[in-house]
């Protein structure tokens, strides 16, 4: 909400220094994000208008020929509204000083020397108006300071939702005047009723009462419409309210003024000039103020005449019974809408208005409707010489009372930590409007309706505080009541710890992707990730569904870093992949660890070598050595959809890993060889302490066996053939090398070498113990795979 | 009997100083051993006239042979230790150029918001925090219902969601996981809740996805000073002994009395500059859980207060490393990445 300071001092005298204010107000709860200073120019004058002629060499020029008190001098102004002579302008004569275009000089314009210029709202930092310069009013005293008048501060202030209160200039006066100690004076709603009584000349009925507690409409005749006076048109703007008719400002001046929004219906343009409030029927329809057609619902609160819907309760007026030049007789409504029913409407129709904003936060259905009513009557008498018929409707079948809430001292020091005497309370609260009764264990305190947040005595504890400062809480550390159990996410923490450790880079990408990127995986429509969670109000296409996967999300990391040119990039992730539950209301949600590698392998002080599966492969292995996990079997899966066929494996039950499938990583605008892994965390459970393994008294004794063997036997063939003998001398087995070269090696066949360690727990083995286990081992190998050693 | 003796002493010198001659070119100590052995054999060639030799004669060319046996293996050994000292001499004359790089594996990092979340788990967990989580798709109830925020509260244009459903929503804050824990706990409760969040908002300062920490502190006298003690503490621990926390009213449903959590500008250190205007910066919002909130929960039959918290935990990595475009946080450039 935009508040003026000039506006503002019509209810309290403050003369704090603008920052000093918003600091203040700050600090009690009403946030000032920005504090804007209008017409902040120096030596800018009030000068009379003596003559104007055209400029000699420039169509669109004026010389205009001023006098300010000095003598008169000539100006070359380029606007098209330069007053006839008598009237007044702003002048900027050579050294004045203008917000935006610093220091005034005298300028050669089009051959003619002009000492400064004639200034337009814009120049002197009133408005972003530039349509021509400012007349000042014919009163002005010449040789002054043009801005005298209108020079502002205007703040602008985020109002939480629970304040509607300071919703309107008086309401941050309250504040005001509480914060700085200072009398509220409230604006006059004195106003003399002429004519008949009101009922004479139209009839209220409130159908539905609960979403319409209070209606109060008043006539008033014998308009006359036209422009507001000058300084209001001021104010409206400084708050960004276009002015735009006597009547219409005068409805607007209130709701900044009062909070209370109001509005003015033409009476003679309601059907039976009575007005009906009322949900709509099913298929009715309107135009609002803006233009456009709206079609209403059952659960919408409308304002109708004898016939039709002429406003949508607390959101907007229609056309049909708008204000016009020719209006000569007006019914004022002041109202108290249901704030849900106002809200409901306005979010469907996606009306947010300044009515819809006051509304459904909570007006004041007592002092605030009537005294609202009351003072637009009196702008309406005064600026559109209106006559006010006498009385008013007022439907208001059942009173709202004002709340009245008892507080303890004790419930007080309980919460905030400070002990708060009785006095004191009530000192802080009746600046606010509260009326407090001290007694000896507390307060007793009646809430005036304007203070809809306030119903519990925990609410008025805050305002207590709110009112004491937080600043002046002392800071004390509480008591630990509990001892934390074992906490966190120990396997994604050591996952993060290890990848890292393995020279990965941590990524973190969005929980969302496209159904776009998701597709471009090629999933089989069986496959549960082909099914995200999808988003019934995406923001952009990147947020249609929640991710399945890890991979959509790293291959676009890999994307963006490929094309910054950082091709050696590592990525992992730790995050949730979201899987759809049947019959269950939430998905599935997984820790998920995910690796991402291109480009190369460094070799020092030589040609890099391009990174392959083994690579990735590595990186698992260390992962499951620090998670505990015993090492899984990977088994080539050349049906994983994403993968390179001849590059994929399944990771015991709970991994993928491979090349990424060219076609995949074309989609994704990859070029490069890629490779991902991905573990699903949630299958994998937290080892316990590691346990020690004596370590071995004996020496050990290495055997190797190179071999020719099939190449379709997959390596981790041998080594499990080898255990599979039950050798109890044997500790371990290595595969060393796989070596193809078709010049050296038959065809169908490769060369392996492997390493066998043999011990004995207690005892030096002999070599001649080793040879004959490892014999052993050879002969049962040949027998089972067929290997022939070399 | 001297002239009997005079070839074979002569003989004798002439070997011993055969090989002080030859010493000096003998470059190995398969070299100096072999020669070594080649003078053994002749020696032992000299000394087989020995055995016809008359007694005296025959000492005497003993004691002469033992002299230069003895002299041969001071110059086998002088020359072997002169060796070892050439072959040190010339090692330590070996240099490398200590400009070339090392020869390391490649060290990963990790990202900024998983340091920044692991420092706030430790310096809460020293305060006897305990870390709980939640699911990050929400039911409507969890996510604002039982924060007393129903359906259609204006509260709710505070923070545009994400919706799967009319009542399944991406949750919009951390404040989920304290209904989740006290509907699962009697109190006391004393967690912090830190996790990714979503807001349906996107704009150069706001991203759709970010993190939160969420802290509850439910006991039987937990005030609004001890809430201020703790954040103090925190920021103290999180930024540096020299900062602070000023708690600033404000609204939110769910607790009562609310403030914002504003902690003193990292850039001007509360002079006020062009980021905070100020001289302090929002990072979250707390307050005492709302009755409403402990009613949702069943808690309101127990006499306890209770503290909330909520803070950004992007926010609070981008101020503690200097970081001003939140887009840095989530585009996973390596060369933001390795910066941590």
């Amino acid at each position: 909400m935009r508040v003026s300071l000039q506006w503002l001092r019509d209810y309290v005298a403050v003369e704090a220094a603008p920052e000093d204010l918003a600091a203040r107000l700050t600090m009690a709860g009403l946030e000032v994000e920005r504090t804007q200073r209008l017409g902040d120019a120096t030596g800018v004058l009030v000068a009379q208008v003596l003559a104007a002629r055209k400029h000699p060499d420039a169509e669109k020029l004026t010389i205009v020929t001023v006098e300010a008190g000095s003598g008169p001098a000539e100006v070359v102004c380029g606007a098209p509204n330069v007053p006839a002579p008598g009237g007044k302008v702003a002048w900027a004569p050579p050294g004045a000083r203008l917000p935006t275009l610093g220091l005034v000089e005298s300028r050669k314009i089009r051959g003619l020397v002009s000492p400064g210029m004639l200034c337009a709202e814009d120049e002197l930092g009133l408005s972003d108006d530039h349509v021509g310069i400012i007349h000042l009013p014919a009163d002005a005293p010449v040789g002054t300071d043009a801005l005298a008048e209108l020079r502002d501060v205007v703040f602008e202030i985020n109002v939480t939702t629970n304040r509607p209160d300071c919703l309107g200039h008086l309401g941050i006066a309250r504040e005001v005047a509480a914060l700085f100690e200072l009398p509220l004076r409230r604006p006059p709603t004195a106003v003399r009723e002429e004519g008949g009584p009101v009922l004479d000349e139209a009839r209220v009925s409130v159908q539905d009462r609960a979403a319409c507690p209070r209606y109060i409409a008043r006539v008033l005749e014998r308009v006359q419409m036209g422009p507001s006076p000058a300084w209001v048109q001021r104010r409206l703007r400084a708050v960004g309210v276009r002015a735009i008719s006597n009547v219409v400002d005068a409805t607007n001046y209130v709701l900044y003024e009062l909070g209370q929004p109001l509005h003015a219906f033409d009476l003679d343009r309601l059907i039976g000039q009575v007005i009906v409030v009322r949900r709509a029927q099913a298929g009715e329809r309107m135009q609002t103020l803006d233009g456009v057609e709206r079609a209403l619902e059952p659960s919408d609160l409308l304002i109708a005449d004898g016939k039709r819907a002429v406003a949508v309760a607390g959101v907007m007026g229609g056309v049909e019974s708008e204000v016009s030049p020719s209006t000569r007789r007006i019914l004022l409504e002041s109202a108290y809408f249901d704030p849900y029913t106002v809200r409901r409407t306005a979010k469907r129709l996606g009306l947010h208005t300044e009515a819809s904003h006051r509304f459904e936060r909570g007006v004041d259905p007592n002092d605030g409707v009537a005294s609202a009513s009351l003072r637009c009557a009196a702008l309406l008498c005064e600026w559109a010489g209106a006559k006010l018929r006498a009385g008013a409707i007022d439907v208001y079948p059942q009173r709202v009372p004002a709340r009245e809430i008892t507080l303890e001292r004790a419930a007080v020091r309980r919460l905030l930590g400070v002990d708060v005497p009785p006095s004191e309370m009530a000192r802080l609260l009746r600046p606010l409007g509260l009326d407090v009764v001290e007694r000896e264990t507390g307060i007793f305190a009646r809430v005036p309706t304007f203070r809809p947040d306030l119903a519990r005595s925990v609410d008025l504890t805050e305002e207590v505080a709110r009112r004491l400062g937080y600043d002046r809480l002392p800071a004390t550390l509480p008591l630990t009541a509990r001892a934390p159990a074992a906490s966190g996410d120990p396997m994604a923490e050591r996952a993060r710890d290890t990848l890292g450790a393995c020279g990965l880079d941590e990524a973190i990408t969005y929980g969302f992707t496209s159904l776009e990127k998701l597709a471009a995986l090629g999933l089989s429509e069986q496959d549960p990730r082909a099914r995200p969670v999808r988003m019934r109000n995406p923001l952009r296409e990147e947020t249609a569904a929640l991710r399945t996967t890890l991979l959509p999300g790293l291959l676009s990391a890999l994307k963006l870093n490929l094309d910054r040119g950082n091709l050696d990039t590592r990525l992992f992730e730790i995050g949730t992949v979201f899987l759809a539950r049947e019959g269950e209301p939430l998905p599935e949600e997984r820790r998920t660890a995910g690796v991402m590698m291109a480009g190369s392998r460094e070799v020092w002080l030589a040609p890099a070598e391009p990174l392959d599966f083994f690579d990735l492969k590595g990186v698992a292995e260390r992962l499951f050595e620090r998670l505990g996990v015993p090492a899984p079997a990977w088994t080539l899966a050349p049906g994983l959809a994403p993968m390179h066929p001849g590059v994929a494996a399944r990771v015991g039950s709970f991994g993928w890993a491979g090349e990424v499938h060219p076609d995949v990583r074309a989609r994704f605008g990859i070029e490069a060889p890629c490779f991902f892994l991905e573990i699903d965390l949630e299958s994998l459970s937290p080892p316990g302490p590691a346990q020690l393994v004596p370590l071995p008294r004996h020496p050990h004794i290495l055997r190797d066996l190179s071999c020719f063997l099939d190449v379709a036997v997959p390596a981790a063939e041998v080594p499990a053939c080898v255990r599979a003998v039950g050798e109890p001398l044997l500790i371990d087995v290595r595969v060393r090398e796989d070596y193809r070269d078709p010049a050296r090696v038959p065809a169908g066949k490769k060369s392996m070498l492997f390493t066998m360690t043999y011990r004995a727990a207690d005892r030096t083995l002999t070599d001649e113990e080793a040879t004959q286990a490892h014999e052993r081992i050879v002969k049962h190998l040949v027998a089972r795979l067929g290997i022939s050693p070399r | 009997m001297s002239d009997v003796l005079a070839p074979a002493l002569s003989e004798l010198a002439r070997i011993a100083e055969g090989l002080r001659s030859e010493s000096a070119t003998l470059r190995t100590e398969l070299e100096i051993r072999s020669a070594q052995a080649r003078v053994r054999r002749q020696l032992d060639e000299v000394l087989r006239v020995m055995r016809e030799l008359p007694p005296e004669s025959k000492k005497r060319l003993g004691q002469a042979a033992n002299q230069v046996k003895a002299e041969v293996e001071d110059i086998v050994s002088a020359r072997l230790r002169a060796l070892t000292a050439e072959e040190q001499a010339a090692d330590l004359a070996r240099t490398v150029d200590v400009t070339l790089p090392g020869r390391a594996a490649p060290l990963g990092h990790l990202h900024p918001i998983t340091q920044a979340r692991r420092d706030i788990e430790r310096i809460f967990g020293e305060l006897g925090f305990e870390v709980a989580t939640g699911p990050q798709v929400e039911t409507d109830f969890h996510n604002f219902e039982a924060l007393a925020m129903p359906k259609d509260h204006p509260a709710r244009d505070m923070q545009d969601t994400f919706y799967v459903t009319d009542d399944v929503v991406l949750r919009t804050h951390t404040s989920p996981v304290q209904v989740r824990v006290m509907l699962r706990q009697p109190p006391p409760v004393k967690i912090i809740c830190p996790g990714v969040v979503y807001r349906r908002d996107d704009d150069p300062t706001h991203s759709p996805m970010f993190h939160q920490v969420e802290g509850l502190l439910v006991d039987t006298n937990v005030s609004l000073a001890d809430l201020k003690g703790v954040l103090l503490h925190f920021v103290r621990r999180f930024f540096g002994a020299d900062f602070s926390v000023r708690l600033r009213p404000s609204f939110f449903p769910f607790t009562e009395p609310s403030a914002e959590i504003d902690l003193l500008c990292v850039f001007c250190r509360g002079q006020g500059c062009r980021t905070c205007k100020s001289g302090w910066l929002e990072i979250g919002g707390s307050g005492m859980v709302d009755p409403e909130v402990f009613r949702h929960v069943g808690y309101d039959k127990y006499d306890v207060t209770g503290f909330a918290f909520g803070m950004g935990i992007d926010r609070m990595a981008m101020l503690r490393h200097g970081i001003s475009d939140i887009k840095l946080l989530f585009e996973n450039d390596v060369r933001f990445l390795r910066q941590f």
